[in-house]
């Protein structure tokens, strides 16, 4: 009983490791356990304890810290973004406004621009939820799931255009981007032009761009959404709603 | 230039039944210009909206494959070019089998309608080609599977009035 501790004979199960000795994965069998270190074999029991706590303590502190501060960088950046992005149009509608702009050089006023994303859609249709809506407008809001719409003026004394040509290079920018035009007006001081996406376009996932520019203004807007709540209104309403075409 | 004749040559060698190669169009520096290109797809989708209020138009829809209408507006410019391409493409319809129904001429007005058949009971494109030599020049090409009896819903629909003749006489035909 009054063994010093290297002569004491431990039977450990194979999966713990023995303390003082790298943990090899083979089983230990009895016998005599190496030199202990010196701190651990004289014998101050409290002392392990101590040096644990205090090596451990400040870890945890210091990423809990980090990682609040990141999430509320993250969080604060993502607002900031998302605010920004209300006021600025995506790719598709950019390259539109780009086209006709490069077309007509001069001073372009912005008079509107915003965009509202899928988040900000969803938002809404799961706002509306609580309210009591008519099935018309509630397979609106369904339907409707992005969309943004840019509005711009050209200050007087620019000459006009060659509309012509903006609808040609108008289609070349799309094209390359996988859409094309399904419909193209060109009037005397108008244009009228609207592309859809290439490929995968069906009921259930629709976009389109639009690009209409009437004498000094210029209006660019992309939409995507579903349009399946509304066919399924269409068809519910079984004669009874004139969705399409419009009446009259 | 031969290499680009040929190029458009092959393509118009490949193109599906009941589809007419017109060729680019390119806008009037001056007047107007409409074009509208609706594919398959989104055929598709104006059926599905149509589909319970008006069934007749519905179906006709679901058999379409392409609807393509240009009208441009005519100047010193585009006139004669035009109507050379014109005068061509009904050349070359009248060799690939398209069979002419509708030939109306008046004064400066000059409207040609033309069927490519399968099988006699079954429509499988139509090509309108007008022209206006003081205002503009039509183009339209509907490519698909068409009973005959829709060709008068057809022309109701997309106003080709000359369309709706034609139609009603088929339905007449039919009822014999």
């Amino acid at each position: 009983m009054n063994a010093s501790v290297s002569d004491v004979t431990i039977n450990l199960p194979p999966v713990i490791p023995v303390p003082g000795r790298a943990f090899t994965g083979v089983p230990p069998l009895s016998g005599r356990v190496p030199e202990a270190s010196p701190g651990l074999a004289s014998g101050s029991p409290s002392r392990r304890p101590q040096q644990v706590v205090a090596q451990e303590q400040p870890r945890p502190r210091v990423h809990a810290a980090g990682v609040v501060l990141v999430v509320i960088m993250v969080l604060l950046g993502l607002c900031a973004w998302g605010v920004v992005r209300f006021f600025y149009l995506g790719s598709e509608a950019t390259a539109l406004r780009e086209v006709a702009m490069r077309a007509a050089p001069g001073v372009w006023n912005k008079r509107f621009a915003l965009h509202v994303g899928p988040i900000t859609t969803a938002a809404i249709r799961a706002g509306s939820r609580l309210f009591h809506l008519p099935p018309e407008p509630r397979a609106a809001l369904s339907a409707f799931h992005q969309g943004e719409v840019g509005v711009y003026q050209l200050e007087q004394g620019t000459g006009s255009p060659d509309r012509a040509a903006v609808l040609r290079a108008a289609d070349k920018t799309m094209t390359s981007r996988g859409w094309v035009r399904v419909v193209g007006v060109i009037q005397p001081e108008q244009l009228v032009a609207i592309y859809l996406p290439r490929k995968s376009l069906s009921a259930k996932r629709i976009r389109s761009c639009v690009l209409v520019w009437n004498e000094r203004d210029l209006v660019v807007v992309s939409a995507g959404g579903d349009l399946e709540p509304l066919l399924a209104l269409a068809g519910a309403g079984n004669g009874k709603a004139h969705w399409w075409p419009p009446a009259g | 230039m031969l290499s680009l004749t040929l190029l458009a040559s092959a393509r118009a060698e490949g193109l599906p039944p009941g589809e007419v190669d017109f060729g680019k169009f390119e806008p009037p520096r001056s007047g107007q210009f409409v074009e509208v290109n609706l594919t398959e797809s989104l055929i598709s989708i104006a059926a599905h909206f149509i589909g319970t209020n008006e069934p007749a138009v519905a179906q006709l829809l679901n058999g379409l494959k392409s609807v393509r209408v240009t009208v441009i507006g005519l100047d010193d410019e585009n006139r004669p070019e035009l109507q050379k391409r014109v005068e061509k493409t009904r050349k070359e319809l009248e060799t690939k089998g398209w069979e002419r129904v509708v030939t109306a001429r008046k004064q400066d007005q000059d409207v040609s309608i033309y069927l490519k058949t399968r099988n006699k009971d079954t429509v499988q494109g139509l090509a309108v080609m007008a022209v206006d030599a003081d205002n503009q020049a039509v183009f339209v090409n509907i490519v698909g599977d068409i009973k005959p009896e829709q060709l008068a819903l057809l022309g109701d629909k997309l106003h080709i009035d000359p369309l709706k003749n034609i139609g009603h006489a088929a339905e007449k035909q039919e009822d014999k």
